[in-house]
């Protein structure tokens, strides 16, 4: 089935509602973030369809939420937010955090200005792309024995900061400090430790990058300050995530739980939905092993870290320290306290491509940003812009204090490899002075800057949707790509 | 006969296999699994690998068993061309897959896929024989 326009009921210029009884089984209503034009593009896939499926899933709070970057996933919408209560059975879904556990983006800040980066930019490039590694045939240069890995999992960036890989400051400029509580290394089997081993450190293929990028313009100049950013700034923006440790953690248990669901009467019209009740001994296992994939992420991404820090210091000079500005996750779930229903209660929040966006004053936030509020990185598509935002009121009124995660796909992947935009990507991006490398030979023509849906406009709908705050847009000059 | 096509998804990729028998389009999936992650005709076929895996039920034993090859890829480095299957019952198969370890500078890979999912998962009987369904997470 495919959703008409007709059956969207247009609250403003930014929301669309899809009641609940749109499709049988629907436990609440959807809500679309999207202005005229994005919804033209989600009528076209199963996004929306993905967005009433989860609004299926027992114990709901709230509304089903799609983003204005939704693109149809599996089961889940990527862009989509599902708050579960787990005190009325409320459920967890690996399929409602995604094969890339802790997928997320982090920002390291330089001193140095665009023009000074310019005349070394392709060796900057270069050295980047030796030391930081796509796991496509090089592993990650980080040594970590069986032992180490279980202390990772646990640790996350802390234990990459202890041995080396970073200073002390870094670990509070993460989401969660870099390590979320609750994970259990013998959660994850063998097999997924065996994948992850050898990749701390490195970036994986698909949308995956590393970009030197510039501060293109600031917004909120005062927010852009707190976050030492300023116009023509040299700034770096990893995006990775727990690479194939997390994708077997999702694989082994949605395996269990697509067995386990049975037993708990649970029926969904898609099989990736899988799910089972977050106080069920397979929904605890699962989130011991999600949180040991997320800080495995956080881990990679400290990795990552350090090497470009070595590689901007062999070509800068040895003063030359990249500061972390902040790391988010954008596929994760989380136990937060949220209204719901005029009170507060402990919610599951699964944020699938969508990224948490708390405002000023949450203690979650590091003291250092509490006034401004969290920050929230926006990675943009190859060769466009990427984005600074803070978060804002209206996500915790709304969305459980999320907003988006990127551009969202408008191009499937053989489409774009096979447009003619494809043909002559390197030159075309090189003509616009960004430098790109690539490990694998589909590295650059699926990741196109044609097959994404514009940036700008995403942005502009959560911005004057009221859920983040636009602070600062940023321009790529040079591009890792896995 | 066509072995497998791939399959156009707007986040990702996935594919249609074919076989006559159910031996046939479980090996032909594998290939079609391997082929989005490297160009067949570079893996030589100078090792094997006995495989054996278990599933609820026929389509959940499809994805099983992709998830097993994606695994000794990704985990154990093993790029597997051919699959002789030994039996493919409701619950279990089992097959002998041939190729061999990647090696750096011979061997490029395409993508790396993440894993095999059970969205729109397929598994039917046609007129010609089976017909499966998937896709993956690249």
């Amino acid at each position: 089935m495919s959703l008409e326009r007709s059956q969207l009921q247009q609250l403003d210029d930014y929301r669309w509602l899809i009641p609940q009884g749109t499709k049988p089984g629907m436990r609440t209503d959807a809500l679309v973030y999207a202005n005229e034009r994005l919804l033209q593009d989600l009528l076209k896939d199963q996004s929306l369809e993905q967005a009433m499926n989860v609004a299926m899933l027992p114990g709901i709070a709230g509304r089903s939420l799609a983003m204005p970057d939704i693109h149809q996933g599996y089961g889940f919408p990527i862009g989509g937010v599902a708050a579960t209560l787990p005190d009325e059975g409320g459920v967890i879904s690996p399929g409602g955090v995604g094969f890339d556990i802790n997928c997320g983006v982090r920002l390291l800040a330089s001193t140095l200005t665009v023009d000074a980066v310019r005349p070394r930019l392709r060796d900057l490039v270069n050295q980047l792309f030796r030391d930081v590694p796509s796991g496509a045939g090089r592993g990650g240069y980080v040594r970590a024995s069986y032992q180490d890995l279980e202390r990772i999992l646990r640790e996350g960036a802390a234990w990459m900061v202890e041995k080396g890989y970073g200073q002390p400051e870094d670990l509070t400029h993460c989401e969660e400090n870099g390590a979320i509580d609750g994970a259990d290394p013998d959660a994850v089997s063998d097999r997924a430790k065996k994948r992850g081993l050898p990749q701390v450190g490195t970036l994986g293929s698909g949308n995956h990058f590393l970009e030197v990028q510039y501060v293109e313009r600031v917004f909120e100049p005062e927010i852009a300050q707190t976050l030492g950013l300023y116009e023509h700034q040299v700034v770096v923006l990893i995006h990775s995530g727990s690479r194939g440790l997390g994708h077997q953690v999702c694989t082994d248990y949605l395996r269990d739980m697509d067995e386990a669901m049975r037993r708990y009467g649970i029926s969904l019209p898609d099989r990736q939905l899988a799910c089972v009740p977050v106080h069920s001994r397979e929904g605890q296992a699962y989130l011991a092993a999600m949180r040991a994939a997320a800080n495995f992420a956080w881990a990679n991404r400290q990795g990552i870290t350090h090497f470009t820090r070595q590689a901007f210091k062999r070509i800068f000079g040895e003063k030359e320290e990249l500061r972390v500005v902040y790391d988010v996750c954008h596929n994760i779930a989380k136990l937060e306290r949220h209204r719901v229903d005029g009170r507060e209660r402990q919610v599951m929040v699964h944020r699938k491509g969508a990224t948490r966006a708390f405002p000023a004053g949450r203690p979650e936030i590091p003291e250092a940003y509490r006034a401004t509020g969290q920050p929230v990185l926006i990675p943009g598509s190859m060769g466009t812009a990427s984005y600074v935002l803070v978060g804002a009121e209206g996500a915790m009124q709304e969305t459980f204090g999320t907003t988006c995660h990127g551009a969202g796909r408008v191009l499937s992947r053989t489409a774009a490899k096979k447009s003619e935009y494809a043909q002559n990507a390197r030159q075309r991006l090189e003509e616009q002075g960004i430098i790109v490398r690539a490990e694998t030979k589909d590295g650059i023509t699926e990741e196109i800057p044609e097959a994404y849906k514009d940036v700008d406009t995403v942005i502009d709908v959560v911005h004057n949707a009221g859920l983040s705050q636009r602070v600062a847009r940023l321009r790529p000059i040079g591009v890792i790509k896995g | 006969m066509e072995r497998f096509r791939i399959l156009e998804h707007p986040a990702d990729i996935g594919f249609e296999a074919y076989g006559t028998t159910l031996e046939e389009v479980f090996a032909h999936a594998a290939q079609a699994l391997m082929s989005l992650v490297i160009d067949l005709a570079t893996i030589r076929p100078t090792m094997q690998v006995p495989i054996r895996v278990e599933g609820p039920d026929l389509p959940g034993l499809l994805v099983n068993w992709l998830s097993e090859i994606l695994y000794l890829q990704d985990g154990e480095g093993w790029l597997l061309r051919d699959f002789e299957m030994k039996s493919v019952r409701s619950q279990e198969v089992s097959a002998l897959a041939r190729g061999e370890r990647f090696e750096r500078g011979r061997h490029q890979l395409k993508l790396l896929v993440k894993a095999v999912t059970y969205h729109q998962l397929k598994l039917e009987q046609t007129a010609a024989g089976w017909r499966a369904q998937v896709y993956v997470d690249v």
